[in-house]
């Protein structure tokens, strides 16, 4: 009964020591790599916005035309939605962030 | 994969076979009084539709979908119109074995499968639009 919790336990602290070297190792590499990464995140979410627009618009063409079913192009609209929010809130959430951190007292 | 990208996939491969399902009712319905042209022709049989599951191989997922589509064995109903074109020397026609009755009961569970498809569908995109204005 008491050997899982001891082992457990040693896992547990064990997985806590190399988390914190993880994270004692992660900041000196993105200390580079930060800026860029904010901007690329933004950049990733509307291409990915784009992208799935485009393939939605095909698609709804592609159901005018009679091509394919209007489930299909439900299905598609659904989906474009479904990604454009999430990369709206994103977007908004990382400009809010942005915005703070200009706004700080120097 | 996202299970609530997934649950739209899968509600969707139901909302699919039922259509399909649909489909073939109204074929029935449609051919129900169709018979032979010419004397002793076979007058139209009854489609049925089975569905089998289908282990989609990119994500995973047990979805629906269409079997096959077969032909109703039962026997065709007798009808006496010597007039007919289809009619034999006896004057005998055969009439399709579509039932309306079955017909009607079959499109019912069809649309209310649909139905309870769209439901599942709908509660998945709630839940991930609910998800998303947690960003907000």
């Amino acid at each position: 009964m008491a050997d899982p919790t001891i082992v457990s336990g040693s896992a547990v602290s064990g997985a806590y020591r190399t988390s914190l070297n993880l994270k004692s190792a992660a900041p000196a590499q993105p200390a580079e790599a930060e800026k860029p990464s904010f901007a690329a995140m933004v950049r990733e979410a509307t291409t990915d916005a784009v992208e799935n627009l485009r393939e939605s618009d095909a698609v709804a063409r592609q159901g005018m035309a009679g091509e394919v079913s209007t489930q299909q192009v439900v299905e598609a609209t659904i989906a474009l939605e479904s990604t454009v929010k999430v990369a709206v809130a994103m977007r908004d959430k990382l400009v809010a962030a942005y915005q703070e951190v200009l706004r700080m007292p120097i | 994969m996202d299970p609530l990208k997934s649950i739209s996939q899968i509600a969707a491969s139901g909302m699919l076979a039922q259509s399909a399902r649909l489909q073939v009712v109204a074929e029935n319905v449609a051919n129900a009084e169709t018979t032979g042209t010419s004397p002793g022709d076979d007058p139209y049989q009854r489609k049925t539709i089975s569905f089998e599951q289908y282990l989609d191989p990119e994500t995973g997922l047990t979805m629906v979908r269409v079997g096959e589509v077969g032909r109703d064995d039962t026997p065709f109903t007798l009808r006496y119109e010597p007039s007919h074109p289809a009619a034999d020397e006896d004057g005998v026609v055969k009439v399709s074995n579509v039932s309306p009755i079955l017909e009607m009961a079959n499109m019912r569970e069809a649309s209310r499968s649909y139905e309870a498809n769209m439901n599942l569908y709908e509660a998945g995109r709630r839940m991930r639009s609910q998800m998303i204005d947690l960003l907000k």
